[in-house]
């Protein structure tokens, strides 16, 4: 029970020796190999993932800096737009006003010329009616109410003629 | 057969063979046992390790890993940084003895009953011990620590030396015979129901806890050379 014999204590230190060794080797050997590759793949899956962040990060940088560039350079081109608008349509404005005013002046100059012919006519139309009326009373005798229609009849005509020329 | 008769057979480490050289070299049983619990173990391994990946790993190798780790943890838990290059030779031994204690459930004689083999564990721990002493402080150093912490001190560390293997091996091999001869005294008195359910302290908890208590123990005097 409690005997001692060398062989078989030999025999135990090689067979516990053999059991480290296998346990050392297909074990604790596979599980943490697997377990460092793991925390390697990890490591490098953080490592890209930072990398792409910055990559990311310095990409949305440059964007917005773009993007501030585009906006400055869209308002210097919409105040360029703006001011050349403006002074295109205060040439336009001008010159519609200089003509405006062109039209008007022939306008009214026409419209003397008119009235000063209207008025030569009238006065002629006036010069021939008593011209006539004149030359009527001098060639018949005429009565009392003759003589009333006539005056009527010369100041109806007068009228019209005089009304004719104002307008 | 009286009982003390029938015990002292029970207790007996018979002879399995006999390698035929000279005048023969007898092989024991528990030599033998401790081959099956190392080829079965083997087996095992090879089977629960196989076709490990390091993506999307299946149960069977998360259940292997988060065992590993763990045990890994258990015996490296009470050591420094420094000794956790003995941690595989202590898990190895964690499982050989929670193995070989356990065993008896299957009503096989656990290696762990017979003194050769907790004198070989012992042995083997101590001067591992040593070893990483010598490896840390070379080998000045450590002689220089039989004399610590004052001169006066050097007889009782070189005792120590005797002592702290002596103390592994006997409290191993003394909680499990003692185990196994309460398990058959009490499967002499009382054949059934009785032994099932004691079984399961002095063969599994008992077991386990001194494979624990072994393997701890050797890493604190490990722990302790190095510091």
């Amino acid at each position: 029970m409690l005997s001692f014999d060398p062989v078989n204590f030999i025999c135990m230190i090689i067979n516990i020796l053999i059991l480290f060794f296998i346990a050392k080797k297909f074990l604790f050997g596979r599980v943490n190999e697997i377990i460092a590759k793991r925390d390697e793949e990890i490591k490098s899956a953080y490592a890209t993932a930072d990398k792409v962040t910055r990559e990311a990060q310095a990409d949305r940088r440059e964007y917005q800096m773009q993007l501030a560039e585009l906006e400055k350079e869209k308002g210097e081109i919409l105040d360029k737009a703006r001011q050349e608008a403006d002074a295109e349509k205060g040439d336009i404005i001008g010159k519609a006003n200089a003509e405006t005013e062109e039209i008007i002046r022939k306008a009214r100059e026409e419209a003397s010329r008119i009235k000063s012919v209207a008025e030569i006519d009238h006065d002629k139309q006036v010069e021939e009616l008593v011209f006539d009326v004149a030359s009527r009373l001098a060639g018949q005798a005429i009565s009392k109410e003759a003589n009333s229609e006539l005056y009527d009849k010369f100041l109806s005509q007068a009228t019209g003629s005089g009304t004719g020329s104002d307008r | 057969m009286d009982l003390a008769e029938e015990l002292q057979a029970e207790l007996e480490i018979p002879t399995a063979f006999t390698i035929p050289i000279g005048s023969g070299i007898a092989i024991n049983q528990t030599v033998v046992i401790t081959w099956c619990i190392i080829a079965v173990l083997f087996i095992c391994i090879l089977i629960l390790t196989r076709g490990f990946v390091t993506q999307n790993p299946g149960k069977r190798q998360v259940l292997v890993e988060a065992f590993v780790v763990w045990m890994q943890n258990l015996v490296s838990s009470n050591m420094s940084e420094k000794a956790h290059a003995y941690v595989p030779y202590l898990c190895s031994i964690l499982l050989f003895l929670g193995v070989s204690n356990t065993i008896g459930i299957f009503n096989i004689a656990p290696p762990t009953k017979d003194l050769r083999t907790t004198v070989a564990l012992a042995l083997m721990s101590i001067v591992l011990v040593q070893i990483a002493g010598i490896r840390e402080k070379k080998v000045s150093g450590w002689l220089k620590s039989f004399a610590q912490p004052i001169g006066v001190m050097l007889p009782m560390n070189i005792l120590e030396l005797f002592i702290k293997p002596l103390s592994l091996c006997m409290r191993l091999f003394g909680n499990i015979f003692a185990a196994f001869v309460i398990m058959e005294l009490i499967k002499m008195v009382v054949p059934v129901v009785l032994p099932a359910a004691l079984c399961l302290y002095f063969d599994l908890f008992d077991g386990l806890l001194q494979a624990y208590v072994f393997v701890f123990l050797t890493s604190l005097y490990i722990n302790e050379a190095v510091e």
